[in-house]
């Protein structure tokens, strides 16, 4: 028990550092961009066939802080990063940091929307499969869930824009609405989104309630509760449910990194305006700052969640959380 | 109060029921405490899960009527039973800790059994259940209440079953081997408890083991189960001056009872084991030297001052306590003699046979084996001087690898050390000698029974012709007749192989069984020493002596005072 606590100390310590490693060398990788990217990015950025005066391409250069040598570029942009300067937008001058601080909330709010749409449909559809074992309910939803982890994001939104926006007519196919102007509307359009990014989420979730409940239903703890005469209905709900809780915890964490990279595909589709389509955006217009902005606060987030997720672990399970004494 | 008639329950299997309880009638009275004595198998869980209505999915019940109080809880519908469980009908089972949520707080779920039946707040709850927890007894009741079950004993979360149990007054408590898992001195204190509550409730109390000795203490009638056959019934007194069946017999004779010395033990006739070895000969041809006394012979394996201390801490800021799991322990075993190590759970015998195997180093002391010091070995000399050493474990079934046949088990030792051509020769003899047939090598672990298993284990344990033999607590996963049979065994190869034994184990009747001298150790310390027979006629440590009294004797007056 003490060992259990003190490696798993250990090893939160030791994730903590890999955790700032790697977004030293994401950003590392991310300020090489403007290097590695084929052509010059000034003449890509100015138009090459527009055959730009020499004095537009140096001032061009200059505002980029490209005229520096690459070592003095990279310490500043370092210095830069650790005040939350993440540099100027080319094309209007506008901190990349106050883009993402737009975006960046757009983005968790659809993530977040599409977790809880997930466990609402996930967890229940593994319980009834496990209590209903080897039936054909259960091989309905085993069938159910290997469709919902196949299917990709873009053929399910195309799908259900088709039905729920343009056949019934129930919610609106895309767009954004601000919450404090209509909150009702706000929740409408953030459903469709949420539900196709949360959808493949929700099937390995199934899966994973699913043979998680059965593993605990086995356990001897369970017949003690029937053997008290507990209501099966708060057997399932208080004590099978939070016992069980530690596997879907996983998945969902294992899983959240993929969402964010679902996220480029959902906010394109239902014109979401989050970080995605910030993105999106400045690759078109070869924007390098805010693209740049925007890798290195996704990769962040990335590392973050899977950080957190080890912290849960611990708050989860009173075995390795900290002796009561 | 409990009546079960002519009950019949089966397994459903790919070819038909089959039948696991067969036709069993018993009856438990008010204020009665019933014991159902069997052996693994023998269908005595799948009876009391039966009288709750809690049969695994698989089996069925195929004729035969429960009454309780004169209802008959077959007929019983779900959500009647239910209101039952754990209110006029309770259980006890035998895994503590595993039967307890392990997220929830011990208090917490005590107060669950009581408002699951009783309108009552949560706060009266509470009350209640430290008053329960009080009167069992437990130390520090308040600081049970805020605990989670890992954080118990085991004998502090059966208190916690036990609480349970009672919580609501039942009328009937179904104890399934409610001590097997604990140690002596706890089971003593468990069942003075159930003792108590049967006096003061006036509960009845069918209480389930394959103990027959647990029986002794407690119980006011027995009934023998066999195969899912009820082999006979009787006042306890009367079956074990008295015992009527064959079966009975032979249970109580393979019991192996405190004072009984060290003699051959017999065994039970059942035609589904391995066959019986032919009789060794009589120990007293060998004559071994008694550890104590010096000799001539130096030991084979002699410790000097082993200690080993972890360091513990209870919280990541928490200051460090050390724990000295082994300290300052002296011993020596004469070359073919068996040394008894006896001690209950956590006093640091598994620790200290992992310190002769140099598995963990001891922080201070000398491990000599035939006079040389293990500990200053390292890498490869180790690996040759552990040839000598062999080991047999408590579960026969985790210790085999599933995926090996036997002939691979048996022979993997030889596979290591470079001796891969002898494999077939070494193996075909080892599986003789521990009882079993050539046929037996083409087969995988789980064809065989726990004591087969054992027998398997044990003669992989001699494929290197070791000198040493530690068996720990090699026969505590066994029934009582199997237990004798692999009790004998090693007692044959001891002369066969020229061996000397380190046999730990909690069991003192076990221990006084094997042993030329006996080992106590309590707390990482070792209390006394000495040859067998002087510890067990004359304990000189407080200890002993309490060790010794918690054991349930057949043919005294029970230790616990019978009403």
């Amino acid at each position: 028990m003490m060992d259990m606590l003190l490696s798993s100390l250990a090893v939160l310590t030791r994730k903590i550092g890999v955790a700032l490693v790697q977004l030293v060398l994401i950003a590392t990788l991310v300020f090489s961009i403007m290097y590695v990217m084929p052509g010059d990015p000034v003449m890509m950025l100015l138009g090459a066939e527009s055959d730009p005066s020499p004095e537009a391409v140096a001032a061009m250069r200059a505002k980029l802080g490209l005229d520096q040598p690459v070592a003095v570029q990279y310490a500043s942009w370092m210095t830069g990063l650790l005040h939350g300067d993440f540099g100027r937008s080319v094309t209007d001058g506008y901190p990349v940091a106050d883009y993402i601080a737009e975006n960046l909330p757009l983005t968790l709010e659809l993530a977040a929307a599409a977790v809880v749409v997930a466990m609402a449909i996930g967890i229940p559809l593994g319980i009834v499969a496990a209590l209903r074992r080897g039936t054909v309910v259960d091989s309905l939803l085993t069938s159910f869930s290997t469709i919902g982890i196949s299917l990709p994001v873009y053929i399910l939104g195309a799908m259900l824009i088709l039905l729920f926006a343009l056949k019934l007519d129930w919610l609106p196919s895309s767009g954004y609405m601000n919450f404090s102007r209509n909150p009702p509307e706000h929740f409408r359009r953030l459903l469709l989104p949420a539900l196709t990014l949360g959808f493949g989420l929700s099937a390995s979730i199934t899966r994973m309630t699913r043979s998680s409940v059965l593993d605990i239903l086995d356990r001897d703890f369970v017949r003690t509760l029937r053997a008290k005469g507990m209501r099966e209905r708060r057997i399932i709900g208080r004590h099978v449910l939070r016992n069980a809780a530690i596997p879907i915890v996983t998945i969902v964490g294992l899983q959240l990194g993929n969402l964010m990279g679902g996220t480029v595909l959902v906010e394109a589709m239902f014109n979401w305006p989050g970080l995605s389509t910030l993105l999106v955006e400045a690759v078109s217009t070869r924007n390098y700052p805010v693209v740049q902005g925007v890798i290195l606060t996704i990769a962040g987030l990335y590392i973050f969640i899977n950080l957190a997720v080890e912290l849960v672990y611990l708050l989860l399970d009173p075995r390795i959380r900290r002796r009561r004494v | 109060m409990l009546e079960v008639q002519e009950l019949s329950i089966a397994f459903e299997t790919p070819e038909g029921l089959r039948p696991t309880v067969k036709s069993m009638s018993l009856s438990v009275r008010k204020g009665e405490i019933v014991g159902l004595v069997g052996e693994s198998g023998s269908g005595k869980t799948l009876m009391s899960l039966g009288v709750f209505g809690l049969l695994p999915k698989n089996a069925v019940v195929t004729s035969g009527r429960i009454l309780l109080d004169g209802q008959d809880l077959l007929a019983a519908d779900r959500e009647t039973l239910r209101r039952l469980r754990g209110n006029r009908i309770s259980m006890i089972f035998q895994d503590p800790i595993a039967s307890l949520d392990p997220v929830f707080t011990c208090g917490d779920q005590i107060v669950d059994a009581i408002r699951i039946h009783e309108k009552i707040g949560r706060k009266a709850a509470r009350t209640r259940a430290q008053g329960l927890l009080e009167r069992l007894k437990i130390s520090d009741p308040a600081r049970a209440m805020r605990s989670y079950p890992h954080e118990l004993s085991g004998g502090q979360c059966q208190r916690v079953m036990i609480a349970m149990a009672v919580a609501c007054k039942p009328d009937v408590i179904i104890a399934d081997e409610p001590t097997t898992a604990l140690d002596v001195t706890v089971q003593k204190q468990v069942l003075e408890i159930l003792r108590e509550l049967n006096r003061e409730v006036g509960a009845a109390i069918l209480l389930i083991t394959h103990d027959l000795g647990v029986i002794y203490e407690v119980a006011d009638r027995v009934v023998v189960m066999y195969r899912g056959d009820k082999m006979e019934e009787a006042a306890t007194a009367d079956l074990f001056r008295q015992p009527q069946s064959a079966y009975t017999r032979g249970l109580i004779a393979a019991m192996p009872a405190l004072g009984a010395g060290r003699a051959r033990l017999p065994t039970v006739g059942d035609e589904g084991r391995a066959p019986a070895r032919r009789p060794a000969q009589p120990r007293a041809t060998v004559a071994p030297a008694p550890a104590a006394v010096p000799t001539a012979v130096p030991p084979v394996l002699e410790l000097r001052g082993v200690s080993k201390t972890y360091t513990l801490r209870a919280g990541p800021f928490s200051k460090t306590v050390e724990m000295r799991a082994v300290d300052d322990v002296n011993l020596s075993i004469a070359p073919r003699s068996t040394l008894g190590l006896v001690g209950e759970s956590g006093c640091g015998k598994s620790t200290l046979s992992r310190l002769i195997l140099q598995m963990q180093r001891a922080d201070r002391g000398q491990v000599l084996f035939d006079g040389r010091d293990l500990t200053a070995l390292s890498g490869e000399a180790l690996r040759l001087a552990r040839r000598d050493v062999a080991m047999v474990f408590q579960n026969p079934y985790a210790s085999l690898n599933p995926r090996q046949c036997v002939r691979d088990l048996i022979a993997a030792p030889l596979d290591i050390n470079g001796r891969g051509s002898e494999r077939e020769a070494v193996a075909r003899r080892l599986i003789e000698a521990v009882g079993l047939t050539q046929a037996a090598l083409a087969r995988y672990p789980h064809e065989f029974s726990g004591g087969q298993r054992q027998r398997i284990a044990i003669a992989r344990a001699l494929a290197l012709n070791p000198r040493l033999l530690i068996c720990d607590e090699a026969v505590s996963a066994l029934d009582v007749s199997v237990q004798a049979q692999v009790l004998n065994l090693l007692r044959d190869l001891q002369e066969e192989f020229d061996l000397t034994y380190l046999f730990i184990s909690h069991d003192l009747a076990v221990v006084e069984h094997v042993s030329d001298s006996i080992a106590v150790m309590r707390a990482g310390r070792i209390v006394e020493q000495g040859p067998a027979a002087e510890i067990f006629a004359r304990p000189q440590h407080a200890y002993t002596r309490m060790l010794l009294d918690a054991v349930p004797r057949i043919g005294t007056p029970p230790a616990v005072a019978v009403a």
